[in-house]
This record gives structure tokens, C-alpha cells and sequence, in this order.
């Protein structure tokens, strides 16, 4: 969407993002209240007042455990992301160098990693090795892989036919050289793109396995424990339900809306038909 | 048209082999002895070892792999731990759940989503067609989780209208049944929603910019007959191919949503499993889901294929 000469998709999801990291990195350092400490005397206390979002079932204050959510969710979306990126990258530029057989190997896996979406992924890795937050990261990051290699191949392939990459080979620089050097920077605009929008999925996936208890895992505060924990007492206390759900629909919102915005600012193609 | 139909099904075979490679290898790693796990830590190391060779545990991994191929494709899943009952009988009873849930959820999805999108694409840049871009922004950032907790709140809680959880089963009260799939259903198709009417709109307004759009408005066609008649037939291709690959995003999606409503689905089912460390059922019903989620990709590049010739040739170009 654009307003006039802005983009208006890059500049909202900007300020949402800027202001989630901030309130993130701010919660290492600063809460307005210990995030975990329990104080059953002030136990469901309404929004406002010392508490300006409320407190929960043990009188825990949910601002401050929204901001260590964001905390958590952010490392989680940008660690599982990470797997996936750099692993999807290698096996993306591997299949497109190499063709033939070997690249039919790697997608076939490929499409084979496709079969299990974060939330399975993650049931399996837990019935290995447990819940946790580090386990849903590397199960978040297992779902991300198929992702960008599929992305990472389908561009390599173009660019590896253009004329510059001959030009690089002509010059004697090795194939690793020219994936490094030449290719990647040519596919960087799509994978940062991808990139954006897989952190909003990742943390949506985070928020979902935390709230079936396979995620991050008390007491430290995630937003998806927090909405589990609220169901029981949302009839009586629905704000407890309400405040982490935005939270996690803001932080979502921000990145799709960023990766909208950085898809027309860094691909002429794809704006023209994202304008429309 | 048949290499394609040949290549695509050699690959879904390729698929299946490594999905279920992956399963096996999976539940190999975790730890613990199954022997010991099924007759308790008082067993006698003779029974152990009797039960490690009825279960096959004393061959080498290659050999347990194939029979236990071989015993899937027959149809055995294995025996559930928890409920001391065949897993494939426990999966058949929850999939009068998780089925109708699936479909019902890309049923919504569809019905709002086509005319969502083509009411935008129609009225492109003006205030309608904002209006369905937020919603599909609103709709993408929304938890499908969170989603059902609050329509549990507004629809359950505070109007009444339908039971914040369970299912009563179809055979006994079709009806109840229905209604208390309905809120779990349009929370997952809400995302689904969102997507689709996106989707939509992009390929209506791709369609609507073709030459052949110009033709058939010069030859003095109304414009609803250029809309639905010749662009949305042609915009539709892609929208119907990717709410297929959401049927298979459903199977996962289940999981989460049938635990906000209690609905004893296959999701449920594996949580729970999870919980009481139940692996035959936990492979079981894994191994399903990632099943159904590649036969229906398959399936979707398929229809795709046929439908539209484009892709057969650049398959064959590239091969």
C-alpha cells in the first residue's frame, strides 16, 4: 500500500518493529516489575493504577511479563530463522550448482522436510528430547529450511545462466567463489524479504507451541503460555486473554507489513504487481 | 502429459520413503529401551529380552525399518501404549473430527475469501479495497489460537450461543456436532481467509491486465462477462491451488485449535500422547498428517499441471 511517495507498508511495519525490538531489548534491562515474582495478594488486579496492564492468576504483573515475552519470541523467531535461512541457502545454492541427480536429491529431501509443519516438527522433537525453548527453535528452524532452499534454488538458477557469472568463471574464480561473491548478492533482495515474513511465522509458531506447552517453558514468560494460562480465568478476567494476543497479532503484524514494504522497495517486478 | 503424470508420481514414492525414513530415524534416537518402557522397570531381564524380539528391536536398523514399512503399508500403525488398543483404530475414531474440521475451515475460508477479493480487485484503491487489505493483514497477524479463544469468549461466554468446548458425535446429534465444530472452523479459516482473498485479488488484477481482457472489453462485452466469465476463470487457477495446499496446513493447524476447544481430534490426540509419552501413537498419527500433507501437495501439482499446460512445459523444458 502506498500513501503518495511513501510506503506506507514499510513505514508502519518499521515503527512496529523498531518499537518491539526496543521494548525487548529494554526488558533485559528494565521491567516495571519483576516479571516472575508472584504476589498472591494482588492476585487478578484490573489494568491501570500500579499495574497498567493488570496482574494474573498469582498476581504477576503482565506488562512486564509481555515485555520478557517479546524477549523470548524474538530470539525464537530470529534463531529458528536463522536455521532455516543459512541451511536453506547451502542446499538451495548446492541444488542450483550442481543440477542433475544431486539437485534432484536435495529437493526431494527438500519436499520430504515440507511434510512437517512447525508444530508437528516440533510434537517429534519433543517426544526426543522434551519441551523447550531451544528445542522449538531448531523445530521452527527444521520447518524454515525447505522454505529458502526452494526460494534460494529457484533464483540461483536464473542468475547462475546470466552473463556476469560467465564473465566470473572466464576470470578463473572458483564455484565457491562465484556462489559467494556473485550469486548471493544477487538473490538478496528475495531472501530478505522471505526473511521477514518467516520471522512473523516463526513467531506465531513459537506463540502456538508455548501455549501447548511444548515451547518456552515457565517461568520464564512467553505471549502463547500466557494465553494458555488465561483461558482458564478469561470468563471472569478476559484481559488476561486479550493483552498477550494482541501482543503477539502486533509483533506479526509489524514484520508482514515490513516485509510488504522492503518486497517494494527492493523489487521493481513485485511492485508492480503488489501496487495493483 | 503422461512423463508428467510418471515424473510427479516417482516423486511423491521418493517423498513418502523419506518422510517416513525421517519418522523411523526420529523415534530410533529417543531414549529409552521401548522393551523396558511397555513391561516397567520390574521386568526380568529374560521377558525384556523375549519382548525385544517379538518387537524385532534385536535386528539390525535397516531390517526394523523395512517391517515396519511393511506392517504401515498394511495398514498397521502399531499399538498404543496408553490405551492398549491398535493406534489405527484410535486414528479412525478422531478423524470424524479433524476431517469435517479441515473441511469445513477451507469451506469458510473460500466462501469469504472469493468475493472478498474480487470486490477488492474490482475496486482497487478505493476505500473497499483497503478495507479487504486490512482485514487480510488483520487476518494474517491473528493467532488461529487466539482467534478461538475469543470467539469462545464472545460466542460461548457472554452470548451463549454454542458450548465453549467438546463434540458430541455425529451419529447421535448431527446438529450438535456441527455447531460445535462451527467456532473451531472459523478460526482456522480465518488465516486461510486472509490469504485467499489476497491472493484473489492479486491474480484477479494480473488477469484483468491481459491482452485478452482488452480484446473481449473491445468487443463490447459487459463488463461482469470480461470479470467472471473470462478473467476470474483464468485468476482462479492459482487461488484453488493454494487452498489446496492450506488443506494440508489444516491437518497441522488442527493440533493447536482442537486443544483451544477440546475437541478430540488427531491433534488431540498426539498432544496428549506427547504427554503420556505414547510414541506408537505420537508416530502414528505423524506419520499420517505428514502423509496427507505431501499426497495433498502432490495432488495440488497435479490438478495444477492439467489445468494449466504452462506448467507441464516448463517441466519438460527444464528436464
Amino acid at each position: 500500500m502506498r500513501l503518495g511517495k511513501v510506503n506506507l507498508n514499510l513505514f508502519l511495519g518499521g515503527i512496529i518493529v523498531c518499537i518491539i525490538i526496543f521494548v525487548a531489548i529494554l526488558s533485559l534491562v528494565y521491567t516495571p516489575h519483576d516479571p516472575n515474582r508472584m504476589d498472591l495478594a494482588q492476585r487478578f488486579q484490573p489494568p491501570g493504577g500500579m499495574h497498567l496492564l493488570g496482574t494474573d492468576q498469582y498476581g504477576r504483573d503482565i506488562l512486564s511479563r509481555l515485555m520478557e515475552g517479546a524477549w523470548n519470541s524474538l530470539i525464537v523467531g530470529a534463531i529458528a530463522v536463522g536455521i532455516g535461512l543459512s541451511l536453506g541457502v547451502l542446499l538451495g545454492s548446492l541444488a542450483a550448482y550442481w543440477k542433475g541427480w544431486k539437485d534432484e536429491g536435495i529437493m526431494r529431501l527438500v519436499d520430504a522436510l515440507y511434510g512437517f509443519p512447525a508444530v508437528l516438527s516440533a510434537i517429534l522433537f519433543t517426544s526426543m528430547f522434551g519441551p523447550g525453548i531451544v528445542n522449538s527453535m531448531i523445530a521452527i528452524g527444521i520447518f524454515n529450511i525447505p522454505i529458502f532452499a526452494r526460494l534460494t534454488r529457484g533464483v540461483s538458477l536464473s542468475v547462475w545462466e546470466r552473463d556476469f557469472v560467465t564473465s566470473a568463471r572466464a576470470v578463473g574464480q572458483s564455484n565457491l567463489a562465484i556462489i559467494w561473491h556473485t550469486i548471493l548478492p544477487n538473490i538478496l533482495s528475495p531472501l530478505i524479504v522471505q526473511t521477514t515474513v518467516q520471522i512473523a511465522i516463526a513467531i506465531l509458531a513459537e506463540a502456538a507451541l508455548s501455549y501447548l506447552g511444548l515451547g518456552t517453558q515457565p517461568p520464564q514468560a512467553s505471549w502463547g503460555r500466557m494465553l494458555s494460562e488465561a483461558q482458564t480465568f478469561m470468563e471472569i478476567y478476559p484481559w488476561l486473554a486479550i493483552c498477550p494476543g494482541l501482543a503477539i497479532a502486533l509483533a506479526v503484524l509489524g514484520f508482514n507489513l515490513l516485509g510488504d514494504g522492503l518486497r517494494d522497495l527492493l523489487d521493481p517486478k513485485l511492485r508492480k504487481i503488489g501496487s495493483k | 502429459m503422461l512423463t508428467f503424470l510418471a515424473k510427479r508420481f516417482l516423486i511423491l514414492i521418493a517423498t513418502l520413503f523419506l518422510v517416513s525414513g525421517i519418522i523411523f530415524l526420529v523415534l530410533k534416537v529417543i531414549p529409552g529401551d521401548p522393551a523396558q518402557i511397555i513391561l516397567g522397570i520390574e521386568a526380568s531381564p529374560e521377558n525384556l529380552q523375549q519382548l525385544r524380539q517379538k518387537l524385532g528391536l534385536d535386528q539390525p536398523l535397516i531390517v526394523q525399518y523395512g517391517q515396519w514399512l511393511w506392517a504401515l503399508l498394511r495398514g498397521d500403525f502399531g499399538h498404543s501404549l496408553t490405551y492398549d488398543l491398535p493406534v489405527r483404530s484410535l486414528i479412525i475414531s478422531r478423524l470424524e473430527v479433524t476431517i469435517p474440521l479441515a473441511i469445513m475451515s477451507i469451506f469458510l475460508a473460500v466462501f469469504f475469501a472469493l468475493p472478498l477479493g474480487i470486490y477488492a480487485a474490482v475496486h482497487r484503491n478505493r476505500p473497499g479495497d483497503y478495507g479487504v487489505m486490512v482485514f487480510s493483514q488483520l487476518g494474517l497477524a491473528i493467532p488461529a489460537f487466539w482467534a478461538g479463544i475469543l470467539l469462545i469468549l464472545l460466542f460461548a461466554v457472554k452470548l451463549q450461543w454454542f458450548s465453549a468446548g467438546g463434540f458430541a458425535p455425529w451419529v447421535e446429534t448431527p446438529w450438535r456436532a456441527f455447531k460445535s465444530l462451527l467456532l473451531p472452523a472459523v478460526s482456522l479459516g480465518l488465516i486461510r481467509g486472509a490469504v485467499l482473498a489476497r491472493m484473489t485479488r492479486s491474480c484477479l488484477l494480473e488477469a484483468l491486465g491481459e491482452d485478452y481482457i482488452r480484446t473481449a472489453r473491445s468487443k463490447g462485452l459487459s463488463e461482469n462477462i470480461v470479470i467472471y466469465k473470462h478473467a476470474l476463470r483464468n485468476a482462479l487457477i492459482p487461488v484453488i491451488t493454494l487452498a489446496g495446499l492450506q488443506m494440508g496446513e489444516l491437518l497441522a493447524g488442527a493440533i493447536v485449535i482442537e486443544n483451544v476447544f477440546h475437541l478430540p481430534g488427531l491433534g488431540r490426540l498426539i498432544f496428549l500422547a506427547i504427554n503420556q509419552r505414547d510414541l506408537p501413537v505420537v508416530q502414528g498419527v505423524g506419520i499420517l498428517i505428514a502423509f496427507g500433507i505431501v499426497i495433498i501437495n502432490f495432488l495440488v501439482d497435479i490438478v495444477y499441471g492439467l489445468v494449466d499446460p504452462r506448467i507441464r512445459l516448463r517441466e519438460k523444458e527444464i528436464s
